[in-house]
C-alpha cells in the first residue's frame, strides 16, 4: 500500500472513531446528574420562565431526538449553540483554538526537541554530570504538580521580577493603542505565552528525554554502530545519523500517547495563567452543563489526538525506511 | 542557517525595545475572575456580564448606594403606587443622551419592555408579565397599564434598562423573520463600538476576549456630579473620576492577588477567601474590607417526608445546629450567623425578634433541649436516650419515630472544592445530629446534582445550599409559597401554610412600605418557628483594593463594588501610579522579551558549543 492510500485509510478510520467518540460523549454528558438551567437560578425567575429557557435550548425534547439532531447538525458543520454563551459553538471553539494550538503545539515542539536532543547527548556521554543534572532537573518538574509550578513561576517571574504578565494573551497597553504595529502585537503575545509555554515544556520534556536516553543506549549496543565505528565515520555522524534516528522511534510512539495524556496538563496550565484557550472553555462548559460546547471542545481535542497519531505513523516511515505501509 | 537565526534574534530584540505608547489619562484597573459572555443585554445573565454592562444603561429609578433608598434616575420622580391603581405615567428628564449623541427617550424604555414580552426573555419576564402595555406618549413620557400592581413594578420594571431604539429597532424585522426569533435576538453580538452605545457613565471601547475589556468615561453622562447626602453627613458625588477602566481577567484568586500587590489592578471584583487576608494585610498599599453579603447559606428539609415533615423534628435539629460556632470556627468571623431568612445586613427588612433556637447555649444544653422538644410530641423514643454526664454528652442510640427506627438519611452538601464553608458546615451538622442518635451522613455532592435532586426530582432528605438575595424580600414568597411546590418551583422544602401564603401574597402587591415591612417581619416569624429552612450564615464579602491609587471607597451590603463610580485618584493624573504601572508594563514587555531572547541565545550557544 502506498503512503497516500494509507493516509486515506487512516483518515476514514479517524472519521469513524470521531463518530464513536461523539456518541459516547453525547451519552456521558446526558448521564451526568445536573441541570443546565441550574446556573441560571434567579429568585425572580419563575418555573414557567425556566421552562421557556429549557424549550429555547431544545432540552424539552426526548433524548433520542436530541441525538439525531446532534448528528444531523454535525454533518452539516453545525455544532450547535452554547447554552451559556448563546453563541454558535463553532465560533467559540475557533476563537479559542489558535491560542491553544500556539501553547500546546509550541510546548510539544520545544519539549520534544529539547528532550530528544538532551536524551541523545546524555546517552552518548553516559555517567557524566550533564546526565545527572538534566535527569534530576527533568524529573523534578515531571513530578511536581503543574499548577504549583505555574504559581511559583508566576510569583518569581511576574510578581518578583516583573518580567512577564500575570495572565491573559493580550495586554491592553499594546492592543488598545492604535499606533501599535503588528510586530509589537506579536511580541506582546509572545510575552504573554512565554511563561505558560515554559511550564508546559518543563513538565513534558523529561518524558521524551528519558525515553530517548534509554532507546539510544540500546541502539548504541547494536552491531551496525560498531560497523560504523569500524568504517571510521566521525563520532557526530554515528551519533546523529546512525544511532539517534533509529532511537527516535519509541519517542515518536511516546509522543502520540503523550498528546492524549497531556490534555489535563494543558487545561491546568491555561487556568493557572488565565490563558484564554480551549482548556478553560472545557472546564467552564463541563461545570455549567453546557452540552453543545463541552461536546464540541472534547471533539476538537479528540481530533487533535487522532491527528497526532496519524502524524506519528507517518513519521515512522520517514525515520525508518524499513517501515512500508 | 546560523546567520538567519542570529538575524531573527536581533530583529526580535530591536522590535522589543520599541516603546509601548500608553494612552494618556487615568486608568482604573479591575480584576475579574471571568470575562463577560456577551454584550447583548437580552442574553446577559451572570455577574461578569453585568459588571461591565451595568455602566452602559440607566434605569428610570435606582437604589442609591449605602442605604439602598429608591431614588429617581432618568425618571423625574418615583411614582406612588397602590394596589388598586393600575395605570402609571412616568415623566423622564430631557437632558440624557446616548453616547452617539441621540437623546435617551421614553421610546427606548418602552422598546425594551415590549421586546421582553414579545421575545419571551425568561430572565426579565417576572418584571414585565403583569405589565399589560407600556408605551411612550411622547419622547419624555411613559405610560404603563398593569394587570395587577406588584412591588416589582418599582423594584424591577422601573429599574429595567433602556435600549437604544435607533440601533435595535431596525434589527427587529430580521429577528422576527428568523426561524427562532428569540434565538436570533440572543445570538446578536454587538461588539463594535458603533453598536454599543451607552447612556451610562462608561462607553465601551474594545473587548479582547479572554484578556480584557476596556471602556472609557462618557463625557456626556447626565448624572456626573450628582451628590447623595446621608443623615450622618456623608456625601457621595457621582463620577467616574478616571478616563478609562480596564477589566482584566484572572482565572485564579492567586493570580489576582499578585496583580493587586504588583499594582497591575486597583480592585479585585470578587469576594476572596479569608485565608488570603493575612498576606494582603501585610502590604501597606492594600486595604481589605469585610462587608455582609446579601445572601444566605441554609439547610433545607424535605417537608414531604417523615420525619422531616414534623415541625418538632425540625425545631430540634435547629436547636442542635450551633450557628455561632460555624461563624467563629468555619467562617473565622468573616460572615454572620443567621437566624432569619432575611440577612441582618438588609437592615430595613430584617426581623431581630425571631425565635433563635439554641442561641448562645453550649452543646450539652442544646442536646437536652432538643430531646425535650422531641419527647413533648410523644412520637419519639430511644433505645438509649441521650444524656449529659459530667458535663459531656452521652449520645443517644436507636432513635424511633412513631415506634419505628428512623432510617439513615443524608445531608447533601456542595463539595469542598466548590464551597469549603458549606461542606464543612454539613460535616459539623452531621456530628451534632448524631449526638441525639440521628443516623445521618453528610454527603458532598456536585452543585448541579443537588439542584436537580432538590428542585427537579424532590428526591432528598436535607441539603445545604445558598441564595443571593434581593433587597426587597419578595423571595419570602417565592421560596415558601405553596404555589411554588412544583417541578423546578422555588418552594424546595415543600412547606405549606395557608396563613403564610396569604401574608406572602400581600407582601408582593403594591402598598404602603410600613405594611410590607410588617408582613415581612411576620413571615420571618413563621419561618423561624416552623423551620422549613435552617438559615446558617450570611457570608462576608471580603474584598481588597489598592489604597495608594484611588480613594473614596465606601462599605455597604454586598461589598465595595458600588464605589467604582465614586473613587478618585490619589495623585494628579500625570503622576498617578496607574500611569506609572502602564509605563512599567511597557518596560516589562521589553524585559520579558529580552529575557526570552537571552535564554534562546544562551541555549543555542551552549548547544552549538557542545555540538562542535
Amino acid at each position: 500500500m502506498s503512503m497516500q492510500k494509507y493516509i486515506v485509510k487512516r483518515v476514514v478510520q479517524i472519521f469513524l472513531t470521531l463518530i464513536i467518540i461523539m456518541t459516547i460523549m453525547f451519552i456521558l454528558f446526558r448521564m451526568m446528574p445536573g441541570d443546565p438551567t441550574a446556573f441560571m437560578l434567579d429568585t425572580r425567575m419563575t418555573p414557567e420562565h425556566k421552562a421557556i429557557i429549557r424549550a429555547q435550548f431544545g432540552l424539552d425534547k426526548p433524548i433520542w431526538y436530541q441525538y439525531l439532531l446532534y448528528l444531523k447538525n454535525f454533518f452539516r458543520g453545525n455544532f450547535g449553540r452554547s447554552f451559556y454563551y448563546a453563541r454558535p459553538v463553532y465560533d467559540l471553539v475557533m476563537e479559542k483554538l489558535p491560542a491553544t494550538l500556539l501553547l500546546w503545539t509550541g510546548s510539544y515542539v520545544i519539549s520534544y526537541s529539547l528532550g530528544i536532543t538532551l536524551g541523545k547527548i546524555i546517552a552518548w556521554r553516559r555517567g557524566g554530570k550533564l546526565e545527572f543534572g538534566s535527569t534530576l532537573f527533568g524529573l523534578f518538574f515531571y513530578c511536581m504538580p503543574i499548577f504549583w509550578v505555574g504559581l511559583i513561576m508566576l510569583w518569581i517571574f511576574s510578581y518578583k521580577f516583573g518580567l512577564f504578565p500575570l495572565g491573559g494573551l493580550k495586554g491592553p497597553d499594546v492592543w488598545s493603542d492604535p499606533t501599535s504595529s503588528i510586530w509589537l502585537k506579536a511580541l506582546d503575545v509572545l510575552h504573554h505565552v512565554a511563561l505558560p509555554l515554559s511550564v508546559l515544556t518543563l513538565a513534558f520534556f523529561a518524558g521524551s528525554m528519558l525515553v530517548m536516553r534509554t532507546s539510544m543506549l540500546e541502539t548504541l549496543r547494536e552491531d551496525y554502530i560498531m560497523t560504523a565505528r569500524a568504517k571510521g565515520l566521525p563520532e557526530k555522524t554515528i551519533r546523529d545519523r546512525h544511532a539517534a534516528r533509529n532511537a527516535m522511534l519509541p519517542v515518536v510512539t511516546a509522543f502520540a500517547i503523550a498528546v492524549a495524556g497531556s490534555v489535563g496538563g494543558g487545561v491546568l496550565t491555561e487556568t493557572t495563567f488565565s490563558y484564554p484557550g480551549l482548556g478553560k472553555l472545557i472546564v467552564d462548559a463541563t461545570l455549567t452543563f453546557d452540552y453543545p460546547l463541552a461536546q464540541a471542545s472534547f471533539l476538537f481535542i479528540a481530533l487533535m489526538v487522532l491527528v497526532a497519531n496519524l502524524v506519528a505513523d507517518i513519521l515512522y516511515a520517514y525515520l525508518d525506511p524499513r517501515i512500508v505501509y | 542557517m546560523k546567520r538567519l537565526f542570529i538575524v531573527a534574534i536581533v530583529a526580535i530584540l530591536v522590535a522589543s525595545m520599541a516603546p509601548v505608547h500608553s494612552q494618556g489619562g487615568v486608568t482604573f484597573n479591575v480584576g475579574m475572575q471571568d470575562e463577560p459572555k456577551t454584550m447583548n443585554p437580552f442574553q446577559a445573565q451572570d455577574v461578569w456580564d453585568w459588571n461591565v454592562l451595568t455602566y452602559f444603561y440607566e434605569g428610570l429609578v435606582t437604589y442609591r448606594p449605602i442605604d439602598f433608598k429608591i431614588v429617581p434616575n432618568v425618571a423625574l420622580e418615583v411614582p406612588e403606587v397602590s394596589s388598586d391603581k393600575l395605570e402609571y405615567t412616568v415623566k423622564l428628564r430631557n437632558d440624557a443622551t446616548w453616547s452617539d449623541g441621540k437623546p435617551l427617550t421614553a421610546h427606548d424604555y418602552a422598546l425594551f419592555g415590549n421586546m421582553v414580552k414579545e421575545f419571551q426573555i425568561g430572565r426579565y419576564l417576572s418584571s414585565w408579565e403583569f405589565v399589560d402595555t407600556v408605551e411612550a406618549l411622547d419622547d419624555y413620557t411613559l405610560h404603563f397599564v398593569l394587570s395587577e400592581c406588584r412591588v416589582t413594578f418599582i423594584e424591577g420594571t422601573l429599574m429595567s434598562l433602556p435600549i437604544p431604539s435607533h440601533i435595535w429597532e431596525p434589527k427587529l424585522a430580521e429577528f422576527r423573520a428568523a426561524e427562532s426569533p428569540t434565538k436570533a435576538l440572543q445570538e446578536y453580538q454587538p461588539v463594535e463600538p458603533g453598536e454599543m452605545v451607552s447612556c451610562g457613565p462608561l462607553i465601551f471601547m474594545e473587548w479582547q476576549r479572554g484578556s480584557y475589556v476596556k471602556c472609557k468615561k462618557n463625557p456626556d453622562y447626565f448624572d456626573f456630579g450628582r451628590t447623595h447626602v446621608y443623615d450622618d453627613g456623608t456625601q457621595l458625588v457621582h463620577g467616574p473620576y478616571y478616563d478609562y477602566i480596564v477589566y482584566r481577567i484572572y482565572d485564579t484568586t492567586d493570580a489576582a492577588i499578585l496583580g493587586l500587590k504588583k499594582g497591575e489592578i486597583d480592585y479585585i471584583w470578587w469576594a476572596i477567601q479569608p485565608g488570603y487576608v493575612s498576606d494582603l494585610l501585610a502590604d501597606p498599599n492594600v486595604t481589605v474590607t469585610n462587608n455582609p453579603e446579601n445572601g444566605m447559606r441554609y439547610m433545607a428539609f424535605n417537608c414531604a417526608r417523615e420525619p422531616f415533615s414534623d415541625v418538632a423534628f425540625r425545631q430540634a435539629v435547629a436547636t442542635l445546629v450551633d450557628r455561632d460556632f460555624i461563624q467563629e470556627r468555619v467562617l473565622q468571623n468573616y460572615g454572620e450567623a443567621l437566624y432569619s431568612v432575611v440577612p441582618p445586613g438588609n437592615r430595613q427588612w430584617y426581623n431581630t425578634e425571631v425565635t433563635k433556637w439554641g442561641y448562645g447555649k453550649p452543646m450539652t444544653d442544646r442536646v437536652l433541649e432538643a430531646v425535650d422538644i422531641l419527647k413533648q410530641t410523644g412520637n419519639y423514643s430511644w433505645d438509649v436516650e441521650p444524656t449529659v454526664e459530667e458535663g459531656a454528652v452521652v449520645p443517644g442510640e436507636g432513635i424511633k419515630y412513631k415506634g419505628e427506627y428512623i432510617k439513615p438519611f443524608v445531608i447533601l452538601t456542595p463539595p469542598a472544592d466548590y464551597d469549603p464553608l458549606r461542606a464543612m458546615s454539613g460535616m459539623l451538622i452531621q456530628e451534632w445530629l448524631k449526638q441525639i442518635g440521628l443516623p445521618v451522613a453528610a454527603q458532598p455532592t456536585a452543585f448541579g446534582t443537588i439542584v436537580q435532586k432538590a428542585m427537579g426530582e424532590r428526591d432528598y432528605d436535607m441539603f445545604v445550599l445558598g441564595w443571593s438575595l434581593t433587597i426587597y424580600p419578595d423571595y419570602l414568597r417565592d421560596f415558601f409559597h405553596s404555589s411554588q411546590i412544583m417541578e423546578y418551583g422555588y418552594n424546595i422544602p415543600q412547606y405549606s401554610n395557608p396563613e403564610f401564603d396569604r401574608l406572602a401574597d400581600d407582601l408582593v402587591t403594591c402598598g404602603p412600605r410600613e405594611e410590607k415591612i410588617q408582613a415581612a417581619f411576620k413571615l420571618q416569624e413563621y419561618l423561624a418557628n416552623e423551620v422549613p429552612y435552617i438559615p446558617l450564615f450570611a457570608p462576608a464579602a471580603v474584598e481588597a483594593y489598592r489604597n495608594d491609587h484611588f480613594s473614596g471607597w465606601f462599605d455597604q451590603l454586598d461589598g465595595i463594588a458600588d464605589s467604582i463610580m465614586y473613587v478618585k485618584p490619589v495623585a494628579a493624573p500625570e503622576e498617578t501610579p496607574a500611569a506609572e504601572e502602564e509605563e512599567e508594563e511597557g518596560g516589562g514587555t521589553c524585559l520579558g522579551t529580552l529575557f526570552v531572547a537571552l535564554a534562546v541565545i544562551g541555549g543555542s550557544a551552549f548547544y552549538l558549543k557542545r555540538r562542535n
